[in-house]
C-alpha cells in the first residue's frame, strides 16, 4: 500500500457507505425536542458544590475577621484562609466561566487547547489540595477552635508549633513529590498541550 | 422549546447531506465499530446543540461539520471513560444514525488502523487532506496557517510512507 493506494481505498467505499449510514428520523425527533448534554468536556458538579461551600465559607470568615480585627493572633490566620478561600472561588469561577465558553464549532486547535486546559486545572485543583490542606491545617484549627468553642489553641504553646512546622514538612515533602512524579493524567494533559502548542508553531 | 418544526427538518437535511463525513471522522478515531456507534452519536447529538447558531454566511457547512466532528472526535479520545458511561443512556441504546456495516472492508480496516497509529491531530489533518480539503480549508477548520498545514502534512506523509515501506517490501519479497 502506498499513498495513492491509501487515497483509493478511502474513496474506494463511499458510494456503499453511504447507502449504510441511515438516519432514524423517529428519534432525531426525539432528541431534538429535548436539551442534549455536551459531551466535549464534562465539568464535574463538585465545582458547583464547591462554590457553594466556598461561598459559607468565606461569609463566615469575614465575620469572624470583623469580630476579631484587631487580634492578629486571630485576624491573621482568618486572613490567610479568607484569601486561600477567594483564591479557589475565583479559580472554580474561572474554570465554570470556560466550560460555558466552550464552543465545538471553534477550530480544531482553539478548542481543543480550551478544552485539554479546563482538564488540567480540574487535576491541578485536585492535587493542590493535598498540599493546601497541611500547609493551611493550623490556622485552620485556630479559627474553628476560637469560633465554634472558644478554645484559644495558642495555649497549647509548643504542642502548636511542633504541629504547624510538621505540617509544612509534609506539605513540603508533599508537593516537592507531586512536581517529581505527576500522575500519567497530568502528564498525558499537558503532553497534549504541547502537542497542540507545536502544531501551531511549526 | 429549542427545536421548531421546520429546524428539525432543516437539520434532518443537514444531516443526510454530511453522515459520510460523520462516519469517516468517527472511523479515524474509532477503530473499533462498536464504540464508531457510540462516537457517531455524540457528534449528531453535539451538532443538533450547535445547529442554531450555525452561520451559512461565516462558514460553510462542511468546515462547521468537520470541526465539530473533529473537536467531539479528539475530545471522546481523550477521555473514553466518559463516553463509555454516557453510551448508557437510552440514547445510545439506539443511534439516530443507524449503520449498518454489510461486509466489513479489510483494506479501509487495515488504513483505519493504519492512521490510527498518528497522534489525534494529525489524524485530523491526514483525514482532511483525503477528504480532497485544499490546504486553505484545513487551516481554517483546525485553526493553523496554510504554512503549517503544508509542512506538517509532509512529515505526516513521510512518516505514514516510513511505515508503509516495510510492509511493501514483505509483500514484493
Amino acid at each position: 500500500m502506498n499513498l495513492e493506494e491509501i487515497t483509493k481505498i478511502w474513496h474506494a467505499n463511499d458510494e456503499q457507505l453511504l447507502d449504510t449510514v441511515s438516519i432514524n428520523k423517529q428519534l432525531l425527533t426525539e432528541v431534538t425536542t429535548k436539551r442534549v448534554q455536551s459531551r466535549l468536556y464534562e465539568i464535574k458538579w463538585t465545582a458547583y458544590f464547591e462554590i457553594v461551600v466556598e461561598s459559607f465559607w468565606i461569609i463566615f470568615l469575614e465575620g469572624f475577621l470583623v469580630d476579631h480585627f484587631w487580634e492578629v493572633q486571630y485576624s491573621i490566620p482568618a486572613g490567610f484562609l479568607l484569601l486561600i478561600a477567594i483564591f479557589s472561588m475565583i479559580l472554580n469561577g474561572s474554570r465554570l466561566h470556560r466550560f460555558y465558553q466552550l464552543d465545538a464549532s471553534k477550530t480544531v486547535l482553539e478548542t481543543q487547547r480550551q478544552v485539554e486546559y479546563l482538564r488540567y486545572l480540574e487535576l491541578f485543583d485536585n492535587r493542590s489540595l493535598y498540599v493546601i490542606m497541611p500547609l493551611f491545617a493550623t490556622p485552620f484549627l485556630i479559627v474553628v477552635a476560637k469560633a465554634f468553642f472558644n478554645f484559644e489553641l495558642y495555649s497549647w504553646g509548643d504542642i502548636l508549633w511542633n504541629f504547624t512546622i510538621g505540617s509544612f514538612v509534609v506539605a513540603f515533602i508533599i508537593g516537592y513529590l507531586l512536581n517529581r512524579y505527576p500522575s500519567r493524567a497530568i502528564r498525558e494533559t499537558l503532553d497534549f498541550l504541547k502537542e497542540i502548542k507545536e502544531t501551531n508553531a511549526l | 422549546l429549542k427545536a421548531q418544526p421546520s429546524q428539525e427538518d432543516a437539520f434532518t437535511h443537514f444531516l443526510e447531506q454530511h453522515k459520510l463525513l460523520i462516519m469517516k471522522v468517527a472511523g479515524i478515531y474509532c477503530p473499533n465499530p462498536e464504540d464508531r456507534k457510540d462516537l457517531m452519536q455524540d457528534i449528531v447529538l453535539q451538532l443538533w446543540r450547535s445547529f442554531d447558531r450555525f452561520d451559512p454566511n461565516q462558514a460553510a457547512s462542511s468546515t462547521w461539520v468537520y470541526r465539530i466532528a473533529l473537536n467531539v472526535s479528539i475530545s471522546s479520545l481523550r477521555k473514553v471513560k466518559s463516553r463509555q458511561k454516557n453510551s448508557a443512556g437510552y440514547l445510545a441504546a439506539q443511534p439516530i444514525l443507524h449503520w449498518e456495516n454489510p461486509e466489513p472492508d479489510d483494506q479501509l480496516e487495515q488504513l483505519y488502523q493504519l492512521i490510527n497509529r498518528l497522534h489525534p491531530l494529525e489524524r485530523a489533518l491526514i483525514l482532511l487532506h483525503l477528504e480532497g480539503c485544499k490546504n486553505p480549508e484545513i487551516a481554517d477548520i483546525m485553526g493553523m496557517s496554510t504554512t503549517n498545514v503544508s509542512t506538517k502534512l509532509y512529515r505526516i506523509k513521510e512518516k505514514l510512507k516510513s511505515w508503509l515501506s516495510p510492509k511493501k517490501k514483505h509483500h514484493e519479497s
